[in-house]
């Protein structure tokens, strides 16, 4: 029950107490105060003297006794039930304009306390917009303090905001500068090599060109490589819907793939009653093309087993991949899906990050499960169309 | 208290709390009302019920008069659907004690005068009305006739009391009984 519904319960259980005290107390000053009526003595002396009267004059005075007793006994009847009336009008009229006049008291202190409850509940759901009018009173004292206080929570947001972006960036241009780094010293140091061999008209220059020249094209084919992936990361992929067949999706990549996974066991158990779903095949194959160069990279000389299982449970569509692989420490496990997290040697950190993106924008959520030393398990819920 | 009794005789507030005393107790009425003729005139009866209280009983032990002033009216609808009052009577009936014979006197129209020993019959009399309203040769055929009729009670001396003057309609709640026949053809009378 709410504070209003409680303090106006509490009001009407008052009011009518005190309503059954008033027509207690009434009844009792009138049985007090009309006591003598009840006394039958006091009527039959009077009858008694009316009918032993000794004189015309005294029987007079006797009757007009009697009379006026009768007369105030019957008035006493009729005040006692117009008491008890007179009583229950006072208090039921009493007890409505209490409960409205309480009503409209509580409504205007709870009024604030409301849009204070509701306020708060937004600011907690992250809407830092909110301000509240201010209501006079102590009331006004709370209100102010939460105003201020989501004036004070917005600027500490916003600061938090620029260091994370400013984090993020220093991640991001440290990862670059590392990855770009080992390319272009083998690029410099073939080069220098070259240079030095030309000079000194080596007669294994020709052999020598051939091999520098390849790994020059090797480093520059690594520099367009990382250039694209982190082009592709900042470029947010819209996916384009259309019906794709998920099973026939996975086995594709399996099978154009089957060269990189040799030595690997891949078990695949997909459910036939999937239909077919709403998927942008390219960015979703990218997902899955992830997720195996994952498992793979966790294996020592490519020797482990992979299970990918595909069903249908409760209008959504999952997908598990799973392996035994090297898996991830617990401290890491909530950063894997931070862009340019990598816990490897190699690697742009960005290919987890890229399967959350693209499993978000599809509409669905992705979940990791993993055991240092045991593997991992990779599980994508994505929606299922109607 | 006199204050008190005088406020609780102001008909306005008797009338409020007669709203409430009706929730709880029912309030005077008068039975259905038969009319028949009798002697070449229209004749009605009808009873008061649930008019006396223990309260009104005590007044009436005192050796005051109570007294019910009756009023009866005959109205004639024709045929355009023109009312109006073809007939007008009133009643006085009083009961009144005499402590010292025991005995209740009943005055009927004051014109009878009957002696009761015991307080239930005088209360039955007096509550008891039977008037001719008025000559058959006066009935139309085709005109339509209804019979209203009310009571109301007298006013009695309290010495007790500062305005000496007490109206024993409090007793009613100032809810005066009333009650209206139904329209009855010219045809029909004529037939009883």
């Amino acid at each position: 029950m709410s504070l209003r519904g409680k303090a106006i319960l509490i009001f009407a259980v008052m009011s009518l107490i005190y309503t059954c005290f008033l027509i207690a107390f009434m009844l009792y000053l009138t049985t007090t105060t009309f006591g003598i009526w009840e006394n039958r003595e006091i009527e039959k002396g009077l009858v008694i003297a009316v009918n032993s009267a000794q004189s015309p004059l005294e029987q007079t005075q006797a009757e007009k006794a009697l009379k006026t007793y009768r007369q105030l006994k019957g008035l006493r009847n009729l005040f006692e039930g117009q008491i008890i009336g007179f009583s229950l009008l006072f208090g039921t009229v009493f007890f409505l304009l209490s409960v409205i006049i309480i009503s409209l008291i509580l409504f205007r202190i709870t009024r604030p306390l409301r849009e204070l409850s509701v306020a708060l509940s937004k600011a907690g759901k992250g809407d830092l917009e909110i301000t509240i009018s201010q209501p006079r009173g102590e009331i006004g004292k709370v209100v102010n303090a939460f105003n201020e206080m989501t004036v004070q929570l917005k600027r500490s947001r916003e600061r938090l905001k620029q260091t994370e972006r400013i984090a993020a960036w220093r991640d991001a241009a440290r990862t670059m500068a590392h990855e770009i780094r080992n390319p272009l010293t083998a690029i410099r140091l073939s080069t220098e090599r070259l240079i030095k061999r030309f000079k000194n008209k080596d007669k294994d220059l020709p052999k020598i060109l051939e091999k520098s020249s390849q790994m020059i094209l090797t480093e520059i084919n690594t520099l367009q490589k990382l250039a694209k992936e982190f082009s592709d990361f900042a470029r947010s992929p819209y996916p384009a819907l259309k019906p794709t067949n998920l099973n026939t999706l996975i086995k594709e990549m399996i099978t154009d793939y089957e060269d990189y996974s040799k030595g690997v066991k891949i078990t695949k158990i997909l459910d036939p009653k999937i239909s077919k779903i709403y998927l942008d095949k390219e960015l979703m194959r990218r997902v899955f093309l992830n997720l195996l160069k994952n498992s793979l990279d966790a294996f020592d000389n490519n020797k482990g087993e992979i299970l990918i299982k595909t069903e249908r449970n409760r209008g959504k569509v999952i997908v598990y991949f799973e392996d035994n692989g090297s898996g991830f420490d617990s401290e890491n496990l909530d950063r894997v899906f931070d862009p340019y997290f990598t816990t490897k040697t190699k690697g742009t950190g960005l290919g987890l990050a890229v399967v959350k993106q693209i499993v978000n924008e599809h509409g669905g959520e992705v979940i990791i499960e993993s055991e240092s030393g045991k593997g991992t398990r990779i599980i994508i819920r994505l929606p299922l169309p109607g | 208290m006199p204050l008190l009794l005088k406020i609780l005789g102001i008909k306005a507030i008797g009338t409020i709390i007669g709203l409430l005393v009706l929730l709880t107790k029912s309030s005077p009425g008068f039975t259905p009302i038969i009319i028949s003729i009798e002697k070449d005139s229209v004749i009605i009866e009808t009873s008061l019920k649930k008019c006396f209280s223990k309260g009104l009983d005590e007044i009436i032990m005192s050796g005051s008069e109570v007294a019910i002033f009756y009023s009866c009216w005959l109205f004639e609808k024709d045929p355009e659907k023109n009312v109006k009052t073809v007939a007008e009577k009133s009643l006085y009936q009083s009961i009144t004690f005499y402590p010292a014979e025991n005995r209740f006197y009943v005055s009927i129209d004051q014109d009878s005068l009957i002696i009761f020993t015991e307080l239930e019959q005088a209360k039955t009399a007096v509550s008891s009305v039977k008037m001719s309203v008025v000559p058959l040769a006066l009935i139309k055929d085709n005109n339509l006739y209804s019979v209203k009729i009310d009571a109301v009670l007298n006013t009695i001396e309290i010495e007790a009391i500062e305005a000496k003057q007490f109206d024993l309609n409090a007793f009613w709640n100032f809810k005066y009984p009333r009650q209206n026949s139904a329209w009855v053809k010219g045809k029909e009378f004529l037939k009883r």
